[in-house]
């Protein structure tokens, strides 16, 4: 039997600062998503979190949801 | 209207092409000139340069990102350990200052995963550090087992030599390089390399003409006057198209403590000032 602890598959790593803001390292498109969530009006982030969104998914999203604003 | 690239797509036998250069990048290893530090060890009897990188390489981390550049994104990043240069702040320090960190290079495996993340929707696949210029032989090998059409991004300190650059001459679609000092002083005080802005300079300009370019450069806290503004300078003036992503999000990692100005995250008013000069110098920025 192996007795070592497994690694994690994902890993991001986040820093939170006394002033709550949030930092992130290694952003897997689940943190992303999560990041979104908890603050939903920061653009950044969720632009980065709707790259996740499934097959399914995007299905049922208006037309140009994932228009990258950087492209020309 | 129909765009055109200035860059020819990469070959379509770039597997066979990087097997080839693989077994010439393991060759060098006998005498390694991989970066420029240039120590000429022989990698492959166990002697070891300044990165302190062996024959064998060992990944830390293999996974689905978002982090990088919006175009990139999602990305399967693939991240060898090891670094040539010893930077007081990396994120990864751990891992980027010891070759030995993570677990032995599966290639097979990671080609299986790889193909699996683009089957869900990853748009490129990276290969980065630590940084994989030293471990040239082995992101070779794991180019030779990519998919032709997968688009690759070389993750780089652009501190390669003349001969990596060589070996890695068409096979990826974007070099994203980082360039992090704008001066020689802070170079050596910060990451322990000197020549540090001819040899980036160098690979910069190399790389603008190999493949899509992508330049980084990391705001650090009290180093925007004498950092940041001279590498904008560069760009603009030598690189005036090149896409530039500043990032701003400094946090004070591994080491930073030593460096008095590297033990907090960089102050709001620095930062504009960062855009001020970036916007007056009408960089091409990109997020």
């Amino acid at each position: 039997m192996n007795s070592e602890p497994t690694k994690p598959d994902l890993m991001s790593e986040l820093l939170i600062m006394p002033d709550g803001k949030i930092y992130a390292h290694n952003l897997t498109p689940e943190m992303a998503a999560v990041l979104s969530e908890l603050n939903p009006s920061d653009e950044t982030i969720k632009q980065r979190a709707i790259t996740h969104v499934d097959a399914e998914t995007k299905k049922l999203l208006p037309a140009g949801w994932d228009s990258n604003p950087s492209q020309p | 209207m129909v765009m055109t690239s200035v860059f020819p797509p990469v070959l379509s036998s770039r597997r066979k092409l990087a097997a080839e250069r693989a077994a010439a990048a393991r060759q060098a290893l006998m005498n390694c000139h991989l970066c420029a530090h240039r120590c000429g060890v022989n990698r492959l009897a166990g002697e070891h340069g300044l990165c302190h990188a062996g024959a064998t390489a060992r990944i830390f981390s293999a996974q689905v990102e978002v982090s990088d550049e919006l175009e990139l994104i999602p990305t399967f990043a693939i991240a060898l350990s090891g670094c040539d240069l010893r930077c007081a702040f990396c994120i990864t320090g751990l891992q980027s200052w010891n070759a030995g960190a993570g677990e032995l290079l599966d290639v097979s495996l990671l080609a299986r995963r790889a193909e699996e993340a683009l089957e869900k929707g990853a748009r490129t696949i990276m290969i980065l550090g630590g940084e994989p210029t030293i471990h040239l032989p082995a992101a070779l090998q794991i180019v030779s087992v990519l998919p032709n059409d997968a688009r690759l991004v070389w993750k780089t300190n652009a501190h390669g030599s003349a001969p990596s650059r060589e070996l890695l001459t068409g096979l990826f679609d974007v070099w994203l390089a980082d360039y992090k000092f704008g001066n020689d002083d802070c170079a050596q005080r910060l990451a322990r390399v000197s020549n540090y802005n001819e040899v980036v300079r160098e690979n910069l300009l190399w790389a603008a003409g190999d493949s899509e370019l992508i330049v980084r450069h990391l705001l650090m806290p009290g180093h925007v006057e004498c950092c940041w503004q001279p590498v904008a300078e560069w760009l603009s003036a030598e690189l005036p198209e090149v896409k530039v992503n500043l990032r701003a999000g400094f946090w004070p990692a591994w080491q930073s403590a030593r460096h008095a100005e590297l033990r907090d995250c960089v102050p709001r008013a620095e930062a504009a000032r960062a855009w001020d000069i970036a916007r007056e110098l009408e960089l091409n920025l990109v997020e």
